[in-house]
């Protein structure tokens, strides 16, 4: 079976809205599913991981449901994988959001709380991100505005071995979009973010 | 960077669109959906539906309208009105909401904020404060879309719903909201330099410089704005618009074809090109 003929995945943790996201996948026309049976995720050729709710939270479904272990072999077995906010955090070793609780530990780093003490926390609205030349640009201006809605967040850091990192600066930089190999993640909420957030998406799910 | 947001507010009564004066004499500008996408076309940063009528008569409509505007429209949607539980929140972020708006509710039970920001995480819940002035120059908290009032000290209540951990508070002044007399800039300047989570102020807006100023000059985050929208969006309609729209309601002001002589009438583009040229970043389209 090739990859397009297999349908996108949407995992479910049981604390996110899933409404958006999947609307965003309907209206560009491919077939989605949510995932609530975790061992399944190779039916999928694209699984997205989106989040809005507590890390802690994710923490505990992951460690309870396994679900390390499968992203990981759908990984491994070139699935094209996205995460989504708290999606992307949870890609990180940790996080201290109410106490210290585990990520799924793809990349190294940990999350944490935005300090400022000039700006407004959370930080809510479109923020500039200024993108490098992969494909899953395509079609979208090198600077552009994506929407961010978060309190926690991971510093900015230098690109290491084969992990790319592109920031956004609300008083220091944090990250706001990585990619390693197959895997993606996005602080910013594409399926918030207008026109250039679908066609961040509409991108991903044309990876081969 | 900082950053600012406009954002359109759709009153909503039943299927319509409508817009008041201090938050009353409702008159029906259309179908919300067409408004809607319009300002999402145009580079709104978030769209607000409240219904108007909701916490008056305990009942809520908007659920049908928010999941098909939400197949549209890929920018954040808040909606508020009438929310008065967990259950009506579950339910109205099902439809396909983002951020909900409590007020009413919170004003009766203050554990209700923190209730909800536990559940569903603070960046999902707003707090809508509606102020007015009295003579002695404070502001005071009002309910249920402005009809009453209430002992509370509005600054001291948007401080209490930062601790229990509200994501962000609109402040809506009834002095202001639907005449065009300008934003209230005091109590936002005031509000916003108290708090330390985004405030978002609401009622009077008219004039593109003043929104300019209120972002340059309080640390305000974002701006809730309609008539200034909306007329614009009513004076370019054809003759046969009302005919072919099928518009139920009190259609006496579309019917009139009056200007709304307090307002100016603005393209939101026109708004977002001035912001850019005054460097105050918000969604580029």
């Amino acid at each position: 079976m090739n990859s397009f003929s297999k349908k996108v995945g949407i995992i479910n943790l049981g604390i996110s809205n899933l409404g958006s996201i999947t609307n965003l996948i309907t209206h560009l026309k491919r077939e989605v599913e949510i995932i609530n049976d975790y061992s399944q995720l190779d039916k999928f050729s694209h699984v997205i991981l989106p989040g809005i709710g507590s890390f802690k939270e994710a923490s505990k479904i992951i460690k309870k449901k396994n679900l390390k272990k499968n992203i990981k072999n759908f990984i491994d077995t070139n699935g094209k994988f996205f995460g989504i906010c708290l999606g992307m955090q949870l890609m990180f070793e940790s996080s201290e959001e109410h106490g210290k609780s585990n990520g799924l530990g793809i990349i190294k780093g940990k999350c944490s709380h935005i300090r400022s003490k000039k700006l407004k926390i959370p930080h809510i609205g479109f923020n500039k991100i200024q993108h490098d030349n992969h494909y899953i640009w395509k079609k979208i201006p090198k600077k552009s505005s994506f929407y961010f809605v978060h309190s926690y967040k991971i510093d900015f850091k230098k690109n290491y071995n084969d992990v790319y990192f592109i920031y956004c600066k609300y008083e220091k930089p944090f990250i706001a979009f990585l990619r390693k190999g197959n895997v993606f993640g996005s602080q910013f909420h594409p399926e918030k973010s207008g026109k250039f957030g679908i066609k961040l998406i509409e991108n991903f799910l044309k990876i081969k | 960077m900082r950053n600012f947001r406009i954002i359109p507010r759709l009153d909503i009564k039943g299927e319509n669109l409508v817009k008041g004066i201090h938050l009353e004499g409702l008159r029906v500008l259309g179908n919300p959906e067409e408004f809607a996408f319009e300002y999402y076309k145009k580079g709104a940063d978030e769209i607000l539906y409240q219904d108007v009528v909701a916490s008056l008569y305990k009942r809520n409509s908007l659920l049908d309208q928010i999941s098909k505007i939400n197949k549209k429209i890929f920018i954040p949607l808040i909606v508020g009105g009438g929310i008065r539980s967990v259950d009506d929140i579950k339910k109205i972020l099902k439809a396909g909401a983002d951020k909900i708006i409590i007020n009413t509710a919170a004003v009766k039970d203050p554990k209700f904020i923190t209730e909800a920001a536990r559940i569903f995480g603070s960046s999902t819940i707003v707090v809508a404060i509606e102020v007015t002035k009295d003579r002695n120059g404070n502001y005071f908290v009002f309910t249920d879309n402005g009809r009453e009032k209430t002992d509370k000290d509005a600054l001291n209540w948007a401080l209490e719903a930062e601790s229990r951990h509200a994501g962000e508070i609109i402040i809506t002044s009834i002095d202001r909201e639907g005449t065009g007399e300008g934003l209230d800039f005091e109590f936002t300047e005031k509000i916003s330099k108290k708090t330390k989570i985004p405030i978002v102020a609401h009622g009077g807006a008219s004039e593109i410089d003043d929104i300019i100023n209120i972002f340059k000059k309080t640390e305000v985050s974002g701006i809730s704005i309609s008539s200034m929208l909306h007329y614009n969006i009513v004076a370019n309609r054809d003759e046969k618009f009302i005919k072919n729209h099928n518009l139920n309601g009190n259609l006496t002001f579309l019917n009139s074809k009056k200007k709304f002589k307090n307002f100016g009438a603005y393209d939101l583009l026109q708004i977002k090109n001035k912001m850019k040229k005054s460097k105050l970043f918000s969604r580029e389209i």
